[in-house]
């Protein structure tokens, strides 16, 4: 459903990723690895539309991302990026409820659908009970949720996610992926998220995409836990 | 909306029209209130009691109303398209924008020998051109630099920049045009004429039907500015309409009642405190009537008291500033 045909993105002068070509599918959790300033939230950024500065294209189901208008992008992607979102006095059920202002009108107005597609979401991501405490009263993880909660609500083919597990202690870590792994086979999403933890990228995930700059490398997951490309991220022994 | 904000709403229009009454019963000459009842329902009335209701209180109270709406629900759109809880008309530069604009026209003014309302209309004119560049400026330096004390101390060296300016206009100028410059500077809500409210009443009006078009905008906007993009907002085209809205909005106040501080910055929080909400689908309308009654309190004071209408809004918002301030360390 996203393909990057000859992509060429660089940052700062530097060139992060060559000519590269692949293709991202639905159903499917990808985890997006390579080490530090390597380039995995620049691609996630171009791919949401936010970074528009890279040559060669990036296709969603066939068209170019750079000619959708913002809210047709909206309708078919959505992004959770690593920037902190405790917003004073908003609930929660008001913070996953902006995930449908693509399909809202120019005031915002909920219809019943809408607040149904809010209240599953959050359920989603066993949040609902949290529906109305307000952001600033929550741990960081709890934000986290609400924030995919809300990408949920978008209800887009594909979900981008950049770090989604870092702020999150172990137990967490692993519930979120799973959560993210359960949202791709039952919805039949396409979500590809960043991440350093090299077990839950190889063994939770369907595909990984390692960032070997300046090529990508984007295998089954089995496969590329035997392949030679993983010993480069770990320590020279 | 739940029982308790249309409570809410239903008590500050009360308010509103009660402070508005009080307004116009109060002032330096004694007039009996059945004097000034029959002034406005154009009952019986002495008509020089009518020309003082009618030409001066009345006009005060509206613009009072209007000026107060006007730079809080400004100081509210600053205060999200910026991320800045201390962002408002007055701190980040626009008022000051708005008066060198001002300056220029008032100096330069005597040359061209201009109608009261072709002057009114420049005076306006040049206030929504200086407010606009520095707006604009703000602007493109925040979209650079995401930190919101640059943009504070940004805003704060534009303030004291222009008013250099001005004074260095003031001093080459000649005495005529010097004293209605002057005059300017201290205008007050009384000041405004009913030729100016002409101009007034439209450009707010512009201004708050603009608002009502970045309540989902701004709600949005409340997530940053890139998660704002991914949920389909049209970035650049929200921008311009939150830049004119405010523009026509703290400008055109500025234009005509001269600098009021802090409560632009100030009654957002207020309102936020008061309806405990973020949705701007709320916080405009409550921000645009919890402003107007502000302004109105401050200006039945000033009646009070004798005092320059500026000194007591600055009184008035500064201990919330200060609240403001305090909170956002802990």
């Amino acid at each position: 459903m996203i393909t990057l045909q000859n992509l060429t993105i660089g940052y700062k002068g530097r060139t992060l990723l060559n000519d590269v070509s692949t293709e991202f599918k639905e159903s499917t959790l990808t985890s997006l690895i390579g080490r530090n300033g390597s380039g995995k939230s620049t691609l996630l950024r171009a791919i949401a539309g936010l970074n528009t500065n890279y040559s060669g294209r990036i296709l969603l189901e066939g068209k170019d991302i750079r000619s959708l208008s913002p809210i047709s992008l909206a309708k078919t992607l959505a992004f959770v990026s690593t920037q902190r979102t405790r917003i004073p006095s908003m609930r929660c059920v008001d913070a996953v409820a902006m995930g449908r202002a693509p399909y809202t009108n120019w005031i915002g107005r909920m219809r019943e659908e809408d607040e149904d597609i809010v209240m599953r979401s959050l359920s989603d991501v066993g949040m609902e009970s949290f529906a109305q405490r307000t952001l600033d009263t929550m741990s960081d993880g709890e934000c986290q949720r609400v924030m995919i909660a809300r990408a949920l609500a978008q209800d887009t083919p594909l979900i981008l996610l950049d770090e989604p597990t870092s702020f999150l202690d172990m137990p967490s870590r692993y519930d979120l992926v799973k959560l993210l792994g359960r949202l791709a086979h039952e919805q039949h999403k396409g979500i590809i998220f960043s991440t350093h933890e090299l077990d839950v990228a190889t063994n939770m995930c369907d595909t990984v995409a390692m960032i070997d700059t300046p090529d990508l490398i984007h295998l089954p997951a089995p496969d590329f836990r035997h392949s030679p490309f993983l010993s480069r991220l770990l320590p020279n022994a | 909306m739940n029982m308790a904000k249309s409570s809410l709403f239903i008590f500050l229009g009360v308010l509103l029209v009660a402070l508005a009454a009080i307004d116009i019963a109060l002032g330096s000459t004694n007039i009996p209130i059945g004097q000034v009842w029959g002034a406005l329902t154009g009952g019986d009335c002495p008509p020089a009691v009518s020309r003082i209701v009618i030409n001066i209180r009345l006009i005060k109270a509206v613009v009072a109303i209007l000026a107060g709406a006007s730079i809080s629900v400004s100081g509210l759109q600053m205060q999200t398209l910026f991320r800045n809880p201390l962002a408002g008309p007055y701190v980040l530069g626009i008022s000051s924008g708005a008066s060198l604009g001002v300056a220029i026209f008032l100096l330069g003014a005597p040359l061209l020998g201009l109608s009261p309302t072709m002057s009114s209309l420049g005076i306006a004119g040049a206030a929504w051109i200086g407010s606009a560049a520095v707006l604009f400026i703000v602007g493109a330096v925040a979209s650079r630099i995401k930190d919101i004390m640059v943009i504070l101390i940004l805003g704060m060296m534009f303030s004291s920049g222009i008013s250099a300016v001005v004074q260095i206009l003031q001093y080459l100028s000649r005495d005529e045009s010097l004293k209605a410059f002057v005059i300017w500077t201290m205008g007050s809500l009384g000041d405004v004429t009913a030729t100016q409210l002409r101009i007034l009443i439209p450009a707010v009006a512009a201004g708050m039907l603009l608002a009502v078009f970045t309540i989902k905008p701004l709600n949005l906007l409340l997530f940053g500015e890139e998660y704002a993009r991914t949920m389909g907002l049209d970035i650049k085209r929200s921008r311009a309409l939150l830049f004119l809205s405010t523009t026509l909005l703290a400008g055109t106040v500025t234009a005509f009642c001269g600098p009021i501080g802090f409560i632009g910055l100030a009654m957002p929080h207020v309102t936020r405190m008061i309806f405990r909400t973020s949705d701007h689908r709320t916080l405009v309308p409550a921000t645009l009537l919890s402003g107007s009654v502000i302004l109105l309190i401050c200006d039945i004071i000033s009646k009070l008291l004798t005092l320059p209408i500026n000194s007591i809004t600055a009184l008035l918002g500064i201990p919330i500033v200060i609240l403001v301030v305090l909170k956002l360390k802990n």
